[in-house]
């Protein structure tokens, strides 16, 4: 018998008052549009087959989150958090969370290295993005996009959308964590939406959901230390709550990005352009040729300095006078 | 003495002559390059002339919307005073989201340059004492096939909103009179209000004693009026 895979995230349905306890962390939902997150002491991998205490690993956690998320905040990236309430907890935005998990990477390691039977340690020539279903379950199987957009999974916006993020999210790290002499090798991201539609990096963003190694060798500052025995884990962490401290001012190069604005006149208004471009083609040949359409693409590179913003104003603009909405359809691309 | 402002946005290429008619008309007309937006405050009212404004880039019309003039005319729009738009003027018109509908390529796929007869409604615009007259006048343009949404179109035609037809020389509305492919034969349109108009053909190119027909001058006469 058929059965259909959970792809529910269990803190999606949690009603005011309710409380989920995870792997890592303890969700409470205060109301609509706030939630509690507590970051626990324990540390599990391989699926919670392996498991520990250690003591502080939770308000390393929380702290390095803290850290991170401002710094990307800085730099326009919207996040979940609203305040932290004592060392281990936090005030944050209530969300819809998308039960795929954004993987970043910028060398071999983990899963990635078994799945194509690669060498640890790999330079890619650019940064990757994977998805996966977040589910225990089905134990977070690799999903194509487009299968998780036909799925429901998320939107092709949410997509496109989390994709530009998360490629930003990796160029801002990995000149902070190279600043305090940390190679990014790996992370993990989540998003959420609000209930306007917005969405939002979440979740949380330590040495837990990263691959940290020090420059120029393959010495982990992150989880693989409790993973693969490699010594004290709490150490590791402690080290990179250090350097990130002192880097508190630290300024990042903006990267740029670039969004393609697809636009197509709509069927049934007549493409004088599209017409003249079919009898050319038939002319030479292209017999079987149905129907030809012309369109345009508007590129724009944007500076990444606030890209909540540039985003915002580009989607009041486009709307307004890129595309006229009577006779044209569009979509948006973004390429970092 | 009424005056009517006469926009010049980079690329209108009508503007003298829509000048000359006005005056010979006696009416008093002045340039209002696109650099100065707030002469528009100054006049009684606009007529925004043919030609490419700001190159027709991304559409014909589109880029006024995100100047200041535009926000001018808008203003003047909505404040009741008197705009015509003709051709050119006409896309910035209905960009602008003062005019309903929307003016794409022709069907033929080709610029057309030429004489046709356009049929005056009975329209609550002010060009509505011209209704049932055959104007002879000159057209050229790309995009002047008039467009929109069929829903739209019944709402406009119950509030009276078409306010020219491509027809025959005596006056029939039939495809054969329709140049361009527009939607119903529509070659102008007015808002609810009936003080913006836009039309395709050029009222200004049918005026002087060595054009073709004199049609245009009951067009601008009619304009001038209604600023009174």
């Amino acid at each position: 018998m058929q059965k259909t895979p959970s792809v529910q995230v269990p803190t999606n349905n949690l009603a005011k008052d309710e409380e989920y306890e995870g792997k890592a962390k303890i969700i409470r939902v205060l109301d609509d549009q706030n939630l509690l997150i507590k970051f626990k002491d324990d540390l599990t991998a391989f699926d919670g087959v392996k498991k520990a205490t250690k003591k502080g690993k939770g308000y390393l956690n929380a702290q390095i989150t803290k850290i991170l998320y401002a710094y990307l905040e800085k730099q326009g990236i919207p996040t979940h958090l609203i305040e932290q309430i004592n060392e281990t907890t936090f005030r944050a935005k209530k969300l819809r969370m998308l039960p795929i998990e954004f993987v970043i990477r910028n060398y071999s390691a983990g899963s990635f290295v078994r799945r194509y039977g690669l060498s640890k340690g790999m330079k890619l020539k650019k940064p990757v993005l994977e998805l996966f279903v977040k589910s225990d379950e089905l134990h977070d199987p690799l999903i194509d996009p487009s299968v998780a957009i036909e799925l429901g999974f998320i939107t092709r916006d949410e997509y496109e959308l989390g994709k530009l993020y998360s490629y930003l999210v990796n160029e801002f790290l990995l000149q902070l964590f190279d600043h305090i002499g940390l190679t990014l090798v790996d992370f993990k991201l989540e998003y959420g939406v609000d209930h306007e539609g917005k969405l939002y990096l979440a979740d949380e963003l330590s040495p837990d959901s990263m691959r940290l190694w020090k420059k120029g060798t393959q010495e982990s500052f992150d989880k693989d230390v409790f993973r693969e025995d490699k010594g004290e884990v709490i150490q590791a962490y402690e080290y990179v709550y250090k350097y990130l401290q002192k880097a508190k001012d630290f300024q990042p190069t903006s990267p740029r990005f670039r969004i393609h604005l697809l636009i197509r006149l709509k069927q049934g208004i007549v493409d004088a352009e599209g017409a003249v471009v079919k009898r050319a083609l038939t002319r030479l040949g292209l017999t079987q040729l149905n129907e030809a359409r012309v369109g345009k693409i508007i590129d724009l590179e944007i500076v990444a300095t606030n890209i909540e913003r540039s985003l915002e104003t580009f989607s009041t603009g486009r709307t307004e006078f890129l595309i006229n909405p009577l006779i044209e359809n569009s979509e948006i691309i973004f390429d970092v | 003495m009424v005056v009517v402002g006469v926009i010049r946005f980079p690329g209108t290429n009508n503007e003298l002559e829509t000048k000359r008619s006005i005056e010979r008309l006696g009416g008093k007309a002045i340039l209002i390059p696109h650099f100065k937006p707030n002469l528009v405050r100054e006049v009684d009212g606009l007529y925004l002339p043919g030609g490419f404004s700001y190159g027709d880039y991304l559409r014909p019309g589109a880029i006024p919307k995100t100047t200041d003039i535009g926000a001018e005319i808008k203003k003047a729009a909505n404040e009741g005073k008197i705009l015509l738009g003709v051709c050119n003027g006409f896309q910035v018109l209905t960009e602008l989201g003062l005019l309903p509908g929307a003016l794409v390529k022709n069907t033929s796929t080709r610029f057309i340059s030429k004489w046709i007869t356009v049929r005056m409604e009975d329209s609550q615009s002010f060009l509505s004492e011209l209704a049932g007259e055959t104007l002879s006048l000159p057209i050229a343009h790309y995009s002047g096939s008039y467009f929109h949404m069929r829903d739209d179109l019944e709402k406009m035609k119950e509030k009276r909103q078409i306010v020219a037809k491509y027809s025959s020389s005596s006056g029939e509305i039939t495809p054969h009179a329709n140049p361009n492919g527009s939607l119903e034969n529509i070659a102008g349109v007015s808002n609810l209000l009936g003080n913006v108009v836009g039309i395709m053909p050029h009222p200004e190119r049918a005026i002087e004693s060595f054009h073709r027909t004199q049609d245009g001058e009951q067009i601008i006469r009619s304009f001038l009026e209604a600023l009174k």
